[in-house]
């Protein structure tokens, strides 16, 4: 994906640039990988009760939802 | 009736021209469609991968198939509803796709490959667990170049016009 997203981006750039939902979808994006490597790595790594597991898995869940929305809307906004 | 009339007639139901010419319905059902993929495919190349020995060799292929089995089959549903949804919104176009009529025929053979290794390796993960057997490797390479062509070809539809 890291190869196939700049790859598809380098194609038409600027029409991506100007996307809402390309926009929407690198925001979360960002904030996704930005979570996992941090609160959802350090949860999934370590002995935490289940209530704080299961939120960590829900809202990873969520935000990567939200990536494949975000992408699936670029083809029809 | 013709097939054609069939399709045409579909496509004038309510909910075919909703679905098309709405602005939200079809990439949401598209989007679920895509999320189906990544929990159906997910659980098949993880089953896949432990068959052929490359993930989680530390688990018991029983534990595997047998624990990934109700989220694929759950992944399974929500992608063929949604996949049937987005089919009954433009019929006449898949119609005519030839990506389209390769996904089926793969689909096709996902169906030929389940009847085959059913029995005698999904549903006989005690033996893969005591000795790897060539026909459990052979059912999972099988599966992963069914899947990835289901994808390709799934995804070129949209580029049949």
């Amino acid at each position: 994906m890291l190869i196939t997203g700049p790859l598809m981006f380098s194609a038409d750039a600027v029409a991506y640039h100007n996307n809402p939902s390309f926009q929407f979808k690198m925001t979360v994006l960002f904030v996704a990988l930005l979570y996992h490597f941090t609160i959802h790595r350090k949860v999934a790594r370590s002995a935490v009760p289940p209530l704080a597991a299961k939120l960590a898995g829900g809202l990873s869940l969520v935000l990567w939802t939200a990536v494949v929305a975000g992408g699936r809307m670029i083809a029809f906004v | 009736m013709s097939i054609p009339a069939l399709l045409e007639w579909i496509e004038s139901t309510d909910l075919s021209t909703a679905i098309r010419e709405g602005a939200l319905p079809y990439p949401i059902i598209g989007g679920i469609h895509l999320l189906g993929i990544a929990l159906f495919g997910g659980m098949v190349l993880m089953t896949d991968l432990r068959l052929l020995g490359w993930a989680m060799g530390r688990r018991a292929v029983r534990d595997i198939v047998q624990q990934f089995r109700a989220w694929k089959r759950a992944g399974f549903v929500v992608v063929v509803a949604s996949g049937l949804l987005l089919a009954w919104a433009e019929p006449l176009k898949l119609y005519r796709s030839p990506a389209f009529w390769v996904k089926m025929a793969l689909l096709a053979l996902v169906g030929v490959h389940a009847l085959v290794f059913r029995v005698r390796v999904y549903g006989d993960t005690a033996r893969l667990d005591v000795a790897e057997t060539v026909e459990g490797k052979l059912a999972a390479s099988i599966s992963l170049l069914l899947w990835a062509g289901l994808v390709v070809s799934g995804r070129l539809i949209a580029y049949d016009s």
